[in-house]
Order: structure tokens, then sequence, then C-alpha cells
């Protein structure tokens, strides 16, 4: 297992949410993080974060979805820190609706960010770890890839296709002593919303509600990630509705999937949804 | 009788491999078909073998990765034919090598045919399967996104993505008496390795070696498909290795994944894969 002791980090869309808080978390064990995001001031203000909880660091402004940029920034940290020892592939953001009424231009755009984005950071940061001898990845996902529940299917995808990646990665980078984890959440409170694309306004209610009656907080989720990444384990699911949710899916993934359909068939699965977030269940 | 009787099914890769297996075992049914492929000289040849199996059908030219070709591909089948029963979406490619090492173009040529093209299929299809109250969507995806096997990773994370989808739409469109489908074959013979690309030389012997050593015939795994949309499955798994495959990894996900690691780390991950290949596990 390659030792973390180094202690540098860059993470993706570190401006806010649940990058800020892993920002904020590793500085307070000294780390020094390399801020990426497109959005500037935010940027500034999780390095004012970072130095106040005791950590370095410097901004890197550049757009996941620009492989060239995501190049250059790869370059800038392991050439002018002497390496990074963790990534972060934490941007993305979220489009709903039901498929055929999603438009094509939001499915591209949640793609390039949450697929396209973690694919270039892994595929710009691995040969460089490997040079280096080691370091550690993380991809966060979401346990929406894990469970694909209705009226998200460009998320769903997405964060399916990221597990894959990261599931593929484990084995891949072993031998080359880098170690991967991918992380899925459930619904907690992170700024998601903001940019989050909807189809309708009941999806707005819903995600709304979700995030009000969220049982973690982001800061919980990433000491969460931050334990994982140092016990090299490949799933983290913070929650433990997400973990209970998982273990059904995989005991019987056709009846689980069946349940569904069926509730949806007779307009019983809105409701029951949203009473599951009313409840926490979802979060 | 079955319920695939002289239905209409268009399928998109007719004119090879599995496209052209299920074609012509829906001909033995009467089946009218749209062989829809980039390749009218062999979807011709398909045509002249669906009309000699008792079918019927029309080629259409379609490359699956251009979205407004696909909107006129369902306004022709949907006006001229009067509606389309069943949309497989079967167009698949192959890329392996390791995540690093593949260049990006490759990523994003597997994902525009692989994925792209399966979800304009779904965009265009389900609007109209909707307006025409019902039909059946079959996704063609692979064991390979259930499994995240290395040096396949462009492969998995598409396929793991139209997994997610098709789970998606299985609540999405059940108020709209619209079934979905997906198939998840291991390897077995088909075309896929004409026009594969890959970044070594062990892969392309690996890969031939699991078609040599398939267990299954193309027709075979047509067979199997059409038994799971007639009753309707959501999961149709052929080979019995990917069932036991996919069930272990369902059982201990992260054991499953430490294990393939561990074996990849002390350079006994090919060996391993290569062996299974041979003896037909794979497969």
């Amino acid at each position: 297992m390659y030792k973390l002791d180094a202690k540098r980090a860059v993470i993706t869309g570190a401006a806010s949410g649940l990058g800020k808080s892993l920002a904020t978390l590793l500085a307070g064990e000294g780390w020094r993080i390399g801020i990426v995001d497109i959005n500037d001031a935010g940027a500034r203000e999780t390095l004012e974060t970072v130095e106040r909880a005791g950590g370095s660091g410097e901004v890197f402004h550049a757009d996941v979805t620009v492989p060239e940029e995501i190049k250059a920034m790869a370059d800038h940290f392991f050439d002018d820190w002497g390496g990074v020892d963790l990534l972060v592939n934490n941007a993305g953001v979220a489009s709903v609706g039901f498929v055929g009424d999603i438009p094509l231009e939001d499915w591209r755009w949640v793609h390039d960010v949450n697929f396209w984005g973690m694919l270039y950071g892994c595929h710009e940061f691995i040969p460089h770890m490997k040079a280096q001898g080691g370091g550690h990845i993380v991809n966060v996902a979401s346990s929406a890839g894990l469970l694909s529940c209705m009226e998200m299917a460009p998320y769903n995808t997405t964060k399916a296709a990221v597990i894959s990646l990261s599931e593929t990665l484990r084995a891949e980078a072993a031998p080359h002593n880098i170690g991967i984890t991918v992380a899925c959440p459930m619904f907690f409170n992170t700024n998601l919303l903001e940019t989050a694309r909807y189809t309708d306004d009941w999806e707005w209610d819903f995600f709304n509600r979700t995030f009000q009656y969220a049982r973690m907080t982001s800061d919980e989720v990433a000491r969460r990630i931050i334990a994982a990444v140092k016990k090299d384990k490949l799933y983290v699911v913070p929650q433990f509705s997400g973990k209970v949710w998982w273990l059904n899916k995989r005991l019987t993934p056709g009846v689980f999937h069946d349940l569904f359909r069926f509730l949806n068939r007779h307009g019983l699965l809105r409701p029951l949804l949203y009473g599951l977030a009313r409840l926490g269940l979802l979060q | 009788m079955s319920r695939l009787d002289g239905k209409k099914v268009v399928i998109t890769g007719a004119a090879s491999g599995l496209g052209r297996a299920l074609a012509l075992a829906l001909a033995r049914k009467g089946c009218r078909i749209g062989i829809v492929d980039i390749n009218t000289e062999r979807a011709q040849e398909t045509l002249e073998m669906v009309v000699a199996h008792g079918g019927s059908g029309e080629i259409y030219e379609l490359d699956v990765r251009v979205a407004i070709d696909w909107e006129a591909m369902a306004g022709h089948f949907f006006t001229s034919w009067g509606g389309v029963d069943v949309l497989v979406n079967n167009a698949g490619v192959a890329v392996t090598g390791f995540v690093g090492d593949i260049p990006v173009e490759n990523w994003e040529w597997i994902f525009s045919i692989n994925f792209w093209g399966m979800v304009y299929g779904c965009h265009t299809f389900i609007p109209r399967m909707k307006a025409q109250g019902g039909g059946h969507i079959v996704n063609v995806a692979s064991a390979a996104g259930l499994l995240s096997l290395q040096e396949m990773a462009p492969y998995n994370t598409t396929k793991a993505a139209v997994i997610a989808l098709t789970e998606t739409l299985r609540s999405e469109l059940s108020p709209f008496k619209i079934a979905v489908t997906v198939i998840c074959p291991m390897f077995f013979n088909t075309h896929l390795l004409d026009d594969m690309r890959y970044t070594d030389e062990f892969e392309t012997e690996f890969a031939h070696a699991t078609f040599d050593n398939a267990r299954m015939s193309a027709d075979e795994v047509a067979q199997a498909v059409l038994k799971a949309i007639e009753k309707k499955r959501l999961y149709a798994i052929p080979q019995r290795s990917g069932r036991v495959l996919w069930a272990l990894k369902r059982m201990r996900p992260g054991l499953y994944h430490g294990a393939l690691a561990f074996f990849n780390r002390y350079k006994m991950g090919r060996p391993l894969f290569m062996w299974m290949a041979r003896k037909g596990l794979v497969q």
C-alpha cells in the first residue's frame, strides 16, 4: 500500500460542497491542497479555509471537461510539487427527468463533467503516478450509480460508468502501487442543486426535500471518504441507507427493479420516493 | 404461438454477429425486420437470409453516432410500418488496454457507438412507443459491464452505463406498457474483434482465445435473448459463467475486486485470464 506521507492532494470541484469539505479536513491533517475549479472566487474561499485549518495550497483554474486543461493541471502539480499523492475527482453536476424528455444537450453536459472529467483526471494522473512509484485516486460517484433510481438516467449512467472505471482500475493500478477508492454517497447537502437541470416542478421539490432532510453533512461524508482512503478500500458507501439499498439490490437485482416498476405502473413510486425523502431514508 | 410472432422489430448492427443472428431467429417467427447498419452490403445479405428464413423486412443505412439520423430512422419506421414493436440496440465495438495508455480518441469512439448510440435509440423511440401505447426496448450490453475486468475499461464503462440506463427505464416506462431488457453475454463468437482497437499483442491473443473457445454460438445467444424478450425479463445473462461470476461479485464486491487486484499485483492476472479463456470459463 502506498504511503501518503508527503500529503499532497489535488481536488477537482473544490470550490464548494464535498470538495471543499475534503480540502478542509485534509488541511487539518497538514495536507497541501491543489484546489481545482472553474469558480475562482469559490476556490479562493476554499484556500482561505484550508489555510485557517492549518494546511497550505494553491488555486488552479481548470475546466474538467477540457482534456488539455486537465493535462496542463497535472503537469503543473507534478512539476511544481515534485509529485501528487492523492487525486480526488470530485467535480459533478446533475440532470433530472425522464428519458425521452431530457434534452440531449443536458445528457451531454452531465456526461462531459461527471464521466469525461473523471476519465481525463485518471488518464493524465495515472502515468505520472506510475512514474513516481504510486499514489491514490478517489472518484466521487454516487449510490445513484449502484441503484438506478428513476428520473435520473443521465446522472445514474455517468455514476455507474465511474464505478465501473474505478473497479477496473483497482486491478490495473495495483502493480503500480496506486490505490483506488470510489465514493457512493446517498443524498446529502451540497451545492449540487444550484446547477441541477430539471424537466418539471415535482423533481425540483423532491430533490430539495432530499437535501433538506439529509442525515449527513458533507463534512461527515468527507471524513468517511478519507478513512476509506487510509484503509485502501475500493468502495465507500457513507450512509447506512445506501448500504441497505445496495445490499437489497445485490441480493435480487431483478426483484429490486421489478418492485419499482410495479409501483410506478400504479402511480405509487413518486409518492413513495417523496415519503422516503421526508423520512430521511434516501439520505 | 409465441408473443413475438409477426412482430415489427428494428435491430441496429444487424449486418453481422448477434444482430444478424437475432434477425434470423425473429425471421423464423415471421417477423418484419428493420435491418439497420452502417454497412449496407452486409445488411443486404442479412435481408436475403431473413427472407429465406420466412421473414420480411428492409434495410436502413444508419450511423448510430448521429442523433439527427436516428430521428429520421425512427420517423421512417413508425410512419411507413405504422409502428415498431421491438427496438434492439445492438451495434457495438470494443477497445482494450490499460487506462492511461488508451488514446482519448478511442475512448470517444467507443462511447459514441456503445453508449450514445443506445441513448439516441431510447431518446427517439420512447416518445413514439408511448404514443403507440407500448413496445419493448432491448439494449445489448455485456457481462463486462457487471464484472469490470482489467484492460477493458472503455468497454466496461459503456456497458455499465447501458445497464444503468436500462435499469432506470424499467420503472420509468412501466406506466406506458414499454418493457425493457438488457442483454449481458460473456464472450462468444461475433464480428466484434474485426474492428477492435487494442494496445498490445496479449490483448488480441486473449480476445481470440475467448472467441475460439466460446461455449455458445451467436445463434444460441439469440435464442436466449428471444426467451428473455418473451418473458419480459430485465436482465438476460445467457452463459452460466456470467451468472456465476456476477453472483460472486454481488456477494462480496470488495473481496471480488480485491482478489483480482491481488492476482494482477503479483503478475498472475493475465495468466489467470488466459487460462480461463482456454478452459471456456469466461465464455
